[in-house]
């Protein structure tokens, strides 16, 4: 068969992958609407979610009431109350959001087994193979909107591209309660005009560096040098170059297709600036011990750790060591952990936040200890870890943890914990 | 304003295969008919379920706990 010259696919048409059917789902708002739905009184009010200090930190979603004032996701809670004064403060609560999402995103499953969970209120399909069985992948779109919105009374913006890059530049055309398609001939006059920072990925201090090249839109950075990209910014000059023509192959890849872990950690903001060290320290053996408990169950051990501290200045340090051995418990983490912090420590400055984790994972259980030191924390860690299975996260806790708001007691829990005993 | 609570209540409640539905409950003395149920949520604490519902009286929203292992309901919150 022969195809006219015009309507052969250019090799950029054809490397944007436009055989592919990508969605990427956006929950509105996700935190605020939802708080909407569940409490009446605050519908048509604007309102920002917010961490459990309710006084000081960042509003962690804002919904479009409140936005309409300018208010952002992010934006520290003093900006935005300047903006917005009125807007009403709902403490966040995780687990009526994460058990709303993992509804909606086991729902997705209907339509494709590959969906891959982007963050807590993002998701992305690949309908490539299995959207013909609905018709269209804008009628599977809109069946997964109205299933949403029956169930939950909840709306979400919806992107279909040939790839996820423009999925998710095409979810954010039409927000809220959106629906938009790129279509692979659409893609180029798309990114001609559109700010570099709009494209996912390219963050803040990106954007600066290529500002500083008189590089303003998509369309600028896809037409530019790779050679002079890749000097500037080194191995990802060659990722750049190709979001900026709109080409993106990575999979969407469910979470059985992850592979082995890497790293692990958890970080906390804490809900206002501390400058006392010990109650810094309950904060690091409390992300210690998550880092731990999720390594066990997953059956990781790991030999690098991992601490960062960012101070009320915003000035932020982190450190990693690499140790002898591999570790998986929650004490051995928080001893190293803290030794880090020591060293990187601004005794006068308060932190904003910290962060523990743990790389160089391996599968637990390779090795035998020879002391009966060791054998024992293993056992008690077990024991541990069997009673928390049962009764919940932090039923059982190293003492240390047990008296919040009391550092006498705390401080004597550290001298007894810091020297080795639970 | 939001007031957090988290006392123990009694709830009159309806065990449906649809699911778990509060009717009404009681606390510091007074009967609360529940209006609606706004949202339901759950969360696995150690081996078991914690069910949450958003109710509304008609004034005021409220957030019941029921923990499934202890039988037990409590009052988180009050909005009004």
């Amino acid at each position: 068969m022969m195809i006219r010259k015009g309507l052969q696919p250019t090799l950029q048409e054809k490397e944007r992958g436009q055989e592919r059917i990508i969605l990427h789902l956006d929950l509105d708002a996700f935190f605020a609407q939802v708080e909407e739905v569940a409490n009446p009184l605050l519908q048509g009010k604007p309102i920002f979610v917010v961490g459990h200090s309710m006084t000081s930190g960042v509003v962690l979603t804002a919904n479009y009431e409140a936005r309409k004032y300018g208010v952002k996701t992010g934006m520290s809670l003093r900006d935005a109350k300047n903006l917005c004064p009125f807007a009403l403060l709902v403490p966040a609560d995780c687990s009526k959001y994460s058990d709303t999402a993992e509804q909606i995103f086991a729902y997705l499953v209907t339509y494709t087994p590959l969906v891959e969970v982007f963050s807590i209120d993002e998701a992305f399909m690949d309908l490539t193979d299995t959207y013909s069985f609905w018709g269209t992948p804008e009628r599977i779109a809109q069946r997964v909107k109205r299933w949403v919105l029956e169930s939950f009374h909840l709306t979400l913006s919806i992107g279909i591209a040939p790839n996820k890059l423009l999925a998710k530049l095409a979810s954010d055309r039409n927000k809220p309660n959106g629906l938009f398609r790129i279509r692979p001939s659409e893609v180029d006059a798309i990114l001609k005009d559109l700010p570099v920072q709009e494209l996912c990925g390219i963050g803040e201090r990106i954007k600066f560096h290529l500002n500083q090249m008189g590089i303003f839109t998509a369309g600028d950075l896809g037409q530019f040098s790779e050679t002079v990209l890749l000097e500037r910014f080194g191995i990802i000059g060659s990722v750049l170059k190709r979001m900026g023509q709109g080409i993106d192959h990575s999979p969407v890849l469910p979470a059985d297709h992850w592979g082995e872990a890497k790293s692990m950690s958890h970080s906390y903001t804490l809900p206002r600036p501390v400058q006392n060290r010990e109650t810094a320290f309950r904060y690091l053996l409390w992300l210690a011990e998550k880092v731990g408990r999720r390594l066990r169950r997953r059956h990781y051990e790991g030999q690098t750790l991992h601490t960062t501290v960012r101070f009320s200045d915003f000035e932020t340090i982190s450190k990693q060591k690499n140790l002898p051995f591999f570790v998986n418990d929650g004490k051995s983490i928080f001893e190293h952990a803290k030794r880090i912090f020591t060293g990187i420590d601004r005794p006068r400055k308060p932190i904003r936040l910290l962060s523990v984790g743990v790389s160089g994972l391996r599968p637990a259980g390779r090795e035998k200890w020879l002391f009966e030191e060791f054998k024992k924390r293993g056992r008690l860690t077990k024991a541990f870890d069997s009673i928390n299975d049962k009764y919940g996260e932090f039923t059982l806790r190293p003492a240390f943890l047990a008296f919040p708001g009391d550092e006498k007691i705390a401080s004597r829990a550290l001298q007894l914990f810091g020297s080795g005993r639970h | 304003m939001l007031t957090e609570i988290h006392e123990p209540v009694e709830v009159a409640a309806l065990f449906r295969k649809t699911g778990l539905r509060p009717v009404w409950f009681l606390w510091k003395g007074r009967k609360y008919p529940i209006e609606k149920i706004t949202y339901r949520w759950k969360e696995k604490t150690g081996d078991h379920w914690v069910y949450s519902f958003s109710v509304f009286d008609g004034a005021n929203t409220f957030e019941l706990i029921y923990d499934s292992k202890l039988l037990e309901w409590k009052l988180g919150r009050v909005t009004g």
